[in-house]
């Protein structure tokens, strides 16, 4: 199943930004995602900004990366510039948010 | 005891009756495969299966002919309501998976072969008389789906805990998601005890542990699955209150 465009874009910007190889960022931001319940190929653009506020600066804290809060504010705001198009397919919490209606 | 093993039998078969169908008519608005699932598989399992098979295991005051056809119907309910929650665990959980499509489409040509087979081999009667035969397969396989289900409804529900303390969750559906994997547990336990009991020998129908497992567990399943997907306005108030409390 693919990743979603916000989730590739953080990656690129991790591995940019930081002296993390393509797989540590990559596997960075999963962790980081899967501390906050949410999966790669069904994040959208509004969850990963909680992400990169209140996740991942800790999770580049825990691999040596120094000034993840402001790295993370940098990308947010590139992030912030995706379209939201939401994810590719329907999520069980969007699933189970129809079931009680 | 077994008056309110039958009373609690009750309140489950009219609860998977009132929340399948509504799942059901959810499904006819919303045109989707999900609520269909879903609603079939309580309306078959818990409306029709556990319905028929108990009339036509215990009323032996029926014809042979008579049971023979109400636990046929029931198993064939049964297989129709067991593929649906396999099916809803592909679409919801894992539908880009083929190894989830497969056990899927596995689970159904196993369970068409176990109700053919008994029909074939030792007959309806017979099951209907000592539970016998190549149906009791298909009580492991719901054994096996409801694990399924309850692994997939837990780890879901995890991770909307985690989503919820970071405000980007919805309470009431990360709720609803715990209810829902409490019913599939519930649900799953009952269907273990039976099984093994199926294949021990051990008789359930009429007797003290019969009734107070089916006491225990339909209340409890049919408890979970109207705050699920029928709650009061109270219980909802109630669930934002503790997250906003949280």
């Amino acid at each position: 199943m693919a990743d979603s465009p916000v989730f590739e874009f953080v990656c690129g910007e991790v591995e940019q930004r930081t002296s993390l190889g393509r797989l540590e960022a990559r596997g960075t931001v999963r962790l980081a995602l899967k501390e906050a319940g949410l999966a790669a190929s069904t994040v959208s653009a509004r969850e990963m900004d909680v992400v990169l506020a209140r996740v991942l600066p800790a999770a580049l804290a825990s691999r040596g990366i120094e000034g993840g809060e402001a790295l993370c504010g940098t990308i947010r705001a590139g992030a912030a510039r995706l379209a939201d198009a939401g994810p590719a397919q329907e999520t069980p919490e969007t699933i189970f948010g129809r079931l009680g209606r | 005891m077994t008056i309110v093993a039958a009373l609690a039998g009750a309140v489950a078969v009219l609860t998977s009756w009132i929340v399948g169908g509504r799942l059901l008519v959810l499904a006819h608005r919303t045109r989707e495969l999900p609520e269909l699932l879903i609603g079939t598989a309580l309306l078959c399992t818990g409306g029709i299966w556990n319905l028929f098979v108990s009339v036509g295991r215990q009323a032996t005051a029926l014809d042979d002919g008579t049971r023979a056809a109400l636990v046929a119907i029931g198993a064939a309910a049964g297989a129709t309501g067991m593929t649906s929650l396999a099916f809803f665990n592909w679409r919801v959980y894992r539908p880009g998976s083929r190894a989830a499509t497969a056990l899927a489409a596995a689970i159904l040509l196993i369970l068409v072969g176990a109700f053919v087979a008994q029909g074939a081999t030792r007959g309806w009667e017979a099951f209907a008389r000592t539970e016998q035969g190549p149906w009791l397969f298909g009580t492991w396989l719901g054994v096996g789906i409801y694990l399924w289900s309850s692994v997939e409804a837990w780890r879901q529900q995890r991770m909307l805990a985690r989503r919820l303390a970071l405000g980007i969750a919805d309470p009431i559906v990360a709720d609803r998601m715990r209810l829902w994997a409490l019913a599939m547990s519930s649900a799953l336990v009952g269907a273990s005890v039976l099984a093994a009991c199926q294949v021990l020998g051990v008789p359930i129908a009429g007797t003290a542990i019969g009734a107070t497992l089916t006491a225990v567990v339909a209340m409890a399943a049919a408890g979970f699955l109207w705050l699920a997907f029928l709650p009061p306005a109270a219980y909802l108030a109630r669930v934002r209150a503790a997250t906003e409390r949280a």
